[in-house]
């Protein structure tokens, strides 16, 4: 009857069991016992539906948890126009609106081929990426966007911000991270659970076919849970939300009206809908600070030109852990590249 | 004379409007901020294209009181064909979505044999040409549920068949239509330069007693040319336009028409004062 089937009794052998896959009878999607009883005497069905459950009603429960951890406000009181942009697009974003910021006080020039030089004298008001930027550019002359993110004072500003925002409860700190992981962590055990089961499977020649699909679906769940190991948080997003309420008036800047709104809203304009209404402005800047490599760690992605990004809210953001280095270039949010948390 | 009384009527029969500022995307953060703003106007054309995130700070105006007159620039009334019926439409669904108690239109041609010129081009004065633009506003004026404020454009060139000068032409036309005159004293002032007249001489030879509102903008000089772009401060010189008008009659509104290069906002705000200065008006920027 099964002619084709082969069974293994010695060891596993991988080429053999990936031929019996792609044998048409083998995977016939009918479950059957045969004569030696089900795998750990679970019957095929039996496995299928408790996997299932196991394994979704595990998703809910970490996400339960999640949110459950998560205070619904943080403290947006006296929040920076650079912490506003790191909030929606991360590092790129954070360093086009200082540099808008500067540019917009008549602190900063630049001409057509990038080159920065600051002017004026910094207000006491400056935040401590512009202080880092205007500092950097006033002390040599010819210096490019591109440049600065390589810079020590820069980039400690930078990653200044992440804990700044994680104190305000916006965005998840190294323990919250930690914590989170850790239970990502249970979803691959079960991912690891299902594995097993399915060489036993495959070593006793069972039908395996719906087994192979829910282990894909369990293993985008564990890849769900560890794209939002960080990022913005359930009170971050509600800040944005309420932002791009609030400053709704900015949306349609364009650079014919920078000059009409105060600096810290025309930072706020670049930093809640992109980079589009400064392009305008000062188109260099801008593509200069797209192209700079400014994702060393943490965060990814963010800060696409032109976009008004439209994180307003619901979705987390991804932070892609820690060690992570994911490219960047994605729209507002999310990890760009794909190859997070894995 | 018994028209006129009609016209006049309509005139009186208008809300006080003060002084106002056209609305565009880029300042909808400033006029929101002018607290005493009772009226603005909206590019009637863009009503159409305005996805809700834009619209909704118009509808907070309307909702606050403020009059939006939907100022259309697409209708080409003085074309030699008819007016569309489809622009009619879109003039009309823009006055009742802004439910505005006038809209506006200019007395020049945008398209003609099927070509887009892309901008307001002057119409020849001649009677041939005012038969035709009679004829469009009529047509249009069935429809409209609300008065039709009309205003002459600046052009950088007259016809050489014109046979009316600009304040009788306009004259006639608006008698001939009982239409409301959407006098704009930049456009006066660039017309009598560009032309080497006496704008105060022009502009009492308007009929100031159909004025709905008045238009107020800045220009600057090109190569000998006054244009008037809409871009720049408002000179004195067209300040001295609006004490005149309100000399000798009395509008509902004075209104800044500012399309780009935006100043600072205290800048702004100080024209918006300066207007409301030599127009007798109060302040709305509060």
């Amino acid at each position: 009857m099964r002619s084709h089937a082969i069974r293994f009794t010695n060891s596993l052998d991988l080429p053999r069991a990936i031929e019996n896959l792609s044998n048409l009878e083998f995977m016939s999607p009918v479950l059957h016992a045969d004569a030696q009883g089900p795998t750990w005497g679970i019957t095929g069905e039996q496995f299928l539906v408790g996997y299932l459950l196991l394994a979704v009603v595990t998703f809910v429960l970490i996400q339960i948890w999640r949110l459950s951890k998560q205070p619904k406000t943080g403290d947006t009181h006296g929040l920076m126009s650079t912490e506003v942009a790191y909030l929606v697009g991360g590092k790129k974003r954070a360093v086009l609106a200082a540099l808008v910021s500067l540019r917009h006080q008549g602190l900063l020039e630049s001409n057509s081929h990038g080159i920065l030089t600051a002017r004026g004298k910094l207000p006491s008001s400056a935040e401590p990426l512009e202080v880092a930027i205007w500092e950097i550019i006033s002390r040599k002359e010819r210096r490019r966007v591109r440049e600065l993110v390589f810079m020590v004072s820069v980039r400690r500003a930078l990653s200044a911000l992440e804990p700044a925002l994680a104190k305000r409860g916006l965005w998840f700190g190294p323990n919250e991270r930690k914590d989170r992981r850790r239970h990502a962590l249970l979803m691959n055990l079960i991912l690891a659970f299902g594995v097993v089961r399915l060489i036993a499977g495959l070593m006793a020649s069972r039908p395996v076919l719906y087994l192979i699909f829910e282990l894909f679906l369990v293993a985008a769940l564990s890849f769900v849970l560890f794209l939002t190991v960080g990022g913005r948080t359930r009170a971050g997003s509600a800040y944005l939300a309420s932002a791009h309420r609030r400053y709704a008036h900015l949306r349609h800047l364009s650079a014919a009206g920078h000059s009409l709104y105060s600096a810290r809203e025309a930072t706020l304009a670049v930093g809640l809908f992109g980079a589009a209404a400064f392009v305008a402005v000062d188109p260099t800047i801008v593509e200069d600070a797209q192209l700079s490599s400014v994702n060393s760690s943490g965060y990814v992605g963010g800060g696409s030109t032109g976009s008004s990004s439209g994180d307003s809210g619901g979705s987390t953001s991804s932070g892609c852990g820690s060690s992570s280095s994911c490219g960047g270039g994605g729209g507002g949010g999310g990890c760009g590249g794909g190859g997070c948390g894995g | 004379m018994v028209v006129v009384a009609a016209v006049e009527a309509v005139v009186a029969n208008l809300p006080e409007l003060g002084v106002g500022i056209g609305w565009r995307p880029d300042i909808a953060g400033f006029v929101a901020e002018l607290s005493g703003l009772r009226f603005c106007e909206l590019i009637a054309e863009q009503v159409h294209s305005m996805d809700d995130s834009l619209f909704h700070h118009v509808r907070a105006l309307i909702d606050r009181g403020v009059s939006v007159i939907p100022h259309g620039v697409t209708l080409s009334l003085g074309s030699a064909e008819p007016v569309l019926a489809e622009r009619i439409s879109h003039l009309i669904d823009a006055a009742q979505r802004c439910r505005s108690p006038l809209v506006s239109e200019h007395i020049a041609f945008v398209r003609a044999g099927g070509l887009e010129a892309g901008h307001l081009l002057p119409i020849p004065r001649t009677k041939e040409a005012l038969k035709a633009i009679v004829a469009n506003i009529h047509l249009a004026q069935q429809s409209l549920p609300v008065p039709l404020a009309l205003e002459p454009i600046a052009a950088l060139f007259d016809w050489p068949e014109d046979e009316f000068a600009e304040p009788d032409f306009v004259t006639e036309i608006l008698e001939r239509t009982d239409c409301l005159l959407l006098l704009d004293v930049a456009n006066v002032y660039a017309n009598a330069r560009n032309r080497g007249q006496d704008p105060e001489l022009v502009l009492s030879r308007f009929p100031l007693e159909r004025i709905a509102y008045v238009h107020v903008a800045g220009g600057s000089e090109v190569d000998g040319l006054y244009h008037d772009t809409h871009t720049d401060a408002v000179p004195s010189d067209v300040l001295d336009l609006v004490r005149l008008v309100v000399e000798q009659a009395r509008p509902a509104g004075f209104l800044l028409e500012r399309d780009g290069n935006y100043p600072d906002s205290m800048v702004l705000r100080a024209e918006l004062d300066a207007i409301a200065g030599a127009a007798s008006m109060p302040l709305v920027t509060g």
